[in-house]
């Protein structure tokens, strides 16, 4: 896909800074003149029409031929207050600066998030992924060290880039994959046999775009957690999410068409803030129950019903006895044989990882587009719309039958609760002024940033988290069965929690700090030091580009057999995205 | 007395056909030889079906021993030459009723066990999870337990079979016997009911009817752990004479001792999956106050001795399932099992999956079973049974038949129609 559309948007690292008049560096482009030493780990910048990258090279002692580029993920292009830098993992996280915000800025984010201090994604290269940080640094970097270590033992060459800007990057990214891979084909690595490119989240769109681009220099491509299906669609399930808080929780969320970074920043500090101190007797100025309303917005979102906490499933103990006493909170709040509690809870934190990506993601890609397309202030810059979705058709029938029990139950008395909160969602159903109508233009350049189109030749080992919050695993089912159906040297894995549920509660009723679960669950959380799930991927990628495919497919179903974590099943397939135009009327 | 032991809490409560030229052996394959498998779950020797439901839990009361029972059938068939030669394995798993168990253990039996069919898989929060999957690997679903009319979608659901009639068949027919019963038909009536399927349901089946309620009021599931005082007062302040009641049994349960506390003291006439007697003493409710509720039913009771079909079922348990009672839900298991041996039998030695498909949409009619409502099985409805007799609760706890006929409906528009249906006479061995 042409990034010509986008040279442009360097002008827009600049509107970066206008949006909070935050400095944007500028590095001299510098890239090495000679191979990478086996053994070392080389760095430097390339030089693009789009900006300056930074890259890492880090060889193995003794090299296969083989070099895996490797892409990030979405690291957020605006000051995070550092009130919500713990909820979003940013923390100590390598991936993103603390600076200080001053003058106007400063005394705004003091005035409003009680600090001047924020966290901002930098640019900094990785060459391996390293699970969520929601796990907490430490294990995320070891698990990362892990599999790092064992490639370079295996002889793979390691080589990754940042982006010369973040947000929606996938311009820049394949901008700088490009140049790396001029690099090391131009002598950066001597005695390259094969290229092969992975990504994470947004990077396996980075990935997979560069794979497409170059189809002769790149032999393999690895999207893990994937957002296949593209921005419009990941952006539509935020505005499902949100706007079904709208309607029913919070009437003064924007949801989209942010004019500027405050509303955006208000929109998030409103749904977290009501996450953080909602009961299951709360119910929201509009008079509905929040946990219900929540668990109903990410329902018809297409959010899971497992956390990172709460698996869904595990009844706590605590539970039961209440039964026979008839225990006002629990009876009126949930029903406990159907383990609709679990999923609701888990439903209270999956809202609270989507909404970051869903308020402060589409603000970024907004500015983008006013940007790209050259609207006017005040332009319509919303590139989803809900004018006419029919939120009922969001919710299947086996959804329905499923979780009738949670979202009817409430502390309030309330008759028929669902059947309420839907007669809510359709009141505004055309009505411009509460809805949103897309603006063609945004979409327009929305839809024209590099994206994936499954037209890739080379072989795609694929992996998502079946419970993935910010990047549903109906991505990856998208992929294979919309965007690229018919391709045969594709393999998609899905990991899995353990069956037995992961929720653990201490004796008086309250979840244990030992609740731990490391893959199935989460954005992007594969497990190596453990699991062994992306050592698998790069072995049966590298089975494919070295064997062919009749051998790359045996050793996919080896894997898939054998491997820790991941789906056993051949003809397993996750729950589908949400398809809004098709409910739409 | 159980009368209709569909599963319903609250609370408390590859399609892989291997073809037969895949044979690997490079010589020819001796005519002697026995047939190669020809479907998943069938062997020449046996056929392999699989269930789930609740077997530990608190929702597992009544409803554990489905499996044994309806086991205890097909070991009494395996007795007995099985299905064309075959004998009948039934493996089941414990899902606790828990929603995201289901899947789980749904998979092992697809996956571990290699199941032919689904048979008798349990509930509607629990079956949701995986009708879908079953349908999309072509896997037949036979006899799901639950009154829930979702799941008769020929179209969406073409494995999937539902036995019970359901709730909208239930309110269809309830507003049959009102209007044509003078001490029903007289009174001021409302309704209540649970929300979510039991309340979509009933209202759809209602409205269908044409019927319309004084007042209307609804309970969460998980309310009546607590009171439903509330709405036993909405109920009492707007004069119901009549009240329906559409819930689960420890709801009803919870609603007449309410009533009865508030002096409210109305007709009641109770979904059959809310008004098992049995269960309604267990609950601890007073057989006084059973005494005189007015509750639809399919099948004969289990303490109907006079019943053949009852009498045969309950002497093959007591030989093949010694440890299992014979009790509505047993009965209901057990019917379901004979149910589904005739479909297979019938569908021949070549047994495949598409096969008894076929043959359920198109000879249900041949098929006996101790209902006593038409089953109504084709390529575009898989309804089960279709309709209801009427009964009311003596002191004695015997649900007593207040018509000597049936009523039937469908799930579609329309409303419930007398039927001049017979059950077919019970044959001496109830073999398939």
């Amino acid at each position: 896909m042409s990034t010509r559309p986008f040279t442009r948007l360097i002008a827009g690292v600049a509107a970066a800074g206008l949006l909070l008049g935050i400095p944007v560096a500028v590095t001299t482009a510098s890239a090495q003149s000679s191979a990478c030493a086996l053994g070392a780990t080389c760095e430097g910048n390339l030089a693009g029409t789009l900006g300056t990258s930074p890259y890492t090279i880090k060889m193995p002692a003794t090299f296969n031929g083989t070099v895996l580029i490797y892409s990030h993920g979405y690291r957020f292009a605006t000051p995070i207050p550092e009130r919500f830098a713990g909820p979003l993992g940013l923390l100590n996280n390598p991936n993103y600066d603390r600076i200080t915000l001053t003058g106007t800025d400063g005394a705004t984010f003091t005035a409003a998030f009680g600090s001047a201090t924020a966290y901002i994604g930098n640019n900094r290269a990785e060459i391996v992924p390293a699970p969520a940080a929601t796990l907490g640094l430490a294990a995320a970097a070891a698990s990362a060290a892990d599999l790092e270590a064992s490639l370079l033992a295996k002889g793979y060459a390691l080589a990754g880039v940042g982006y010369a800007r973040q947000g929606w990057a996938t311009a820049e990214g394949l901008e700088a994959n490009s140049n790396l891979i001029g690099l090391i084909n131009s002598g950066g690595i001597a005695g390259v046999k094969k290229i092969a490119v992975w990504g994470s989240s947004l990077g396996s769109t980075v990935a997979l775009a560069t794979a497409q681009a170059n189809p002769r220099t790149v032999s393999g491509v690895m999207p893990l957690c994937g957002v296949q299906a593209g921005p419009i669609q990941a952006f539509d399930t935020a505005m499902t999410v949100l706007f079904t808080w709208k309607a029913l929780v919070a009437p003064n969320l924007r949801v989209a068409n942010y004019q500027s970074y405050a509303q955006a920043l208000t929109d998030l500090a409103t749904v977290l803030t009501t996450l953080g101190t909602s009961t299951s007797a709360t119910v929201s100025q509009v008079g509905y129950p929040v946990f219900q309303a929540n668990f109903l917005a990410g329902l018809l979102g297409g959010l899971p019903t497992k956390s990172a906490t709460f698996d869904g499933q595990t009844v706590n103990p605590l539970f039961l006895p209440t039964l026979a006493t008839g225990n006002t909170a629990l009876a009126l709040s949930y029903s406990p044989t159907s383990s609709g509690s679990s999923s609701l809870a888990a439903m209270l934190q999956n809202v609270g990882a989507a909404a970051a990506l869903g308020i402060l993601g589409r603000f970024e890609l907004e500015q983008r587009a006013r940007v790209a397309g050259n609207l006017p202030a005040g332009s319509n810059l919303a590139f989803n719309g809900n004018l006419n979705v029919d939120y009922t058709k969001l919710l299947s029938v086996e959804q329905r039958a499923q979780f009738a029990d949670a979202l009817n139950a409430n502390t309030a008395g309330q008759e028929d609760l669902l059947d309420r909160m839907f007669a809510q969602l359709a009141l505004s159903k055309g009505n411009a002024t509460f809805r949103y109508q897309q603006n063609p233009t945004v979409v327009g350049v929305v839809n024209a940033l590099p994206g994936v189109t499954g037209k890739n030749p080379q072989p795609t080992v694929a992996i998502s988290d079946l419970y993935d919050a910010v990047t549903p695993a109906g991505n990856l089912l998208a992929y294979t069965q919309t965007l690229a159906p018919k391709k045969r040297n594709s393999v998609a894995y899905y990991t899995v929690p353990p069956t037995s549920g992961y929720t653990q509660f201490t004796p008086a009723g309250a979840i244990s700090p030992t609740t731990a679960v490391y893959s199935g669950v989460g954005h992007c959380n594969f497990a190596d030091n453990n699991g062994g799930q992306l050592k698998a991927v790069v072995d049966v990628l590298a089975t494919y580009m070295n064997s062919g495919d009749v051998a790359g497919a045996a050793k996919a179903n080896s894997v898939r057999r054998r491997t820790n974590g991941i789906e056993s099943d051949r003809a397993f397939q996750p729950p589908a995205l949400k398809d809004t135009a098709a409910a739409s009327s | 007395m159980p009368t209709n032991p569909r599963a319903r809490f609250g609370p408390v409560q590859r399609a892989l056909a291997i073809a037969a030229g895949a044979i690997l052996a490079v010589g020819v394959v001796p005519a002697s030889a026995a047939p190669a498998p020809a479907e998943t779950g069938v062997t020449d020797k046996q056929i392999v079906l699989g269930s789930t439901l609740p077997l530990t839990g608190i929702a597992s009361a009544g409803y554990k021993d489905l499996a044994p029972a309806a086991k205890a059938y097909f070991d009494y068939v395996n007795a007995n030459g099985g299905v064309n030669g075959r004998s009948i394995v039934l493996k089941y798993y414990d899902d606790e009723y828990n929603p995201a168990k289901t899947p789980i253990e749904t998979r092992k039996l697809i996956n571990a066990d290699k199941i032919f069919a689904m048979f008798q898989a349990l509930g509607t929060p629990t079956h949701s999870t995986v009708v879908r999957d079953l349908n999309r690997r072509q896997i037949p679903d036979l006899f799901v337990n639950t009154g829930y009319s979702g799941f008769d979608n020929a179209a969406t659901y073409p494995m999937t079979f539902p036995l019970f009639p359901s709730y909208v068949v239930e309110a269809k027919a309830m507003a049959y016997f009102i209007q044509n019963t003078p001490d029903l038909a007289s009174k001021t009536r409302c309704l209540f009911y649970q929300a979510g399927e039991f309340g979509d349901d009933s209202r759809r089946g209602f409205a269908d009817a044409g019927m319309t309620f004084a007042t209307t009021t609804s309970y969460a599931s998980g309310q009546q752990l607590v009171s439903l005082a509330p709405q036993v007062a909405k109920l009492k302040a707007a004069n119901c004479q009549l009240v329906v009641f559409f819930g689960v049994t420890s709801a009803t349960a919870r609603l007449l001792g309410d009533s009865a506390r508030g002096a409210f003291a109305p007709t009641w006439l109770v979904t059959s999956v809310g008004a098992d007697y049995d269960s309604l003493v267990a609950a601890g409710v007073p057989a006084a106050l059973i005494n005189g509720v007015n509750s639809p039913s399919f099948l004969p009771p289990a303490n109907d001795a006079a019943d053949p079909y009852v009498a045969k079922f309950k002497a093959i348990l007591s030989q093949y399932g010694k440890d299992v009672p014979f009790n509505n839900f047993t009965l209901s298991a057990m019917n379901a099992a004979y149910l589904a041996t005739q479909a297979m039998a019938l569908t021949g030695p070549n047994l495949t999956r598409a096969g008894l498909v076929t043959t359920l949409n198109t000879k249900a009619s041949q098929l006996k079973s101790a209902g006593l409502t038409p089953l109504v099985y084709s390529k575009s409805s898989h309804q089960g049974y279709t309709g209801y007799y009427l009964g009311r609760y003596d002191a004695a706890g015997n649900l007593v038949r207040q018509t000597d006929f049936v009523v039937t409906a469908t799930n579609g528009p329309g409303v419930a129609a007398k039927s001049t249906y017979r059950r077919p006479a019970a044959p001496a061995k109830l073999l398939p």
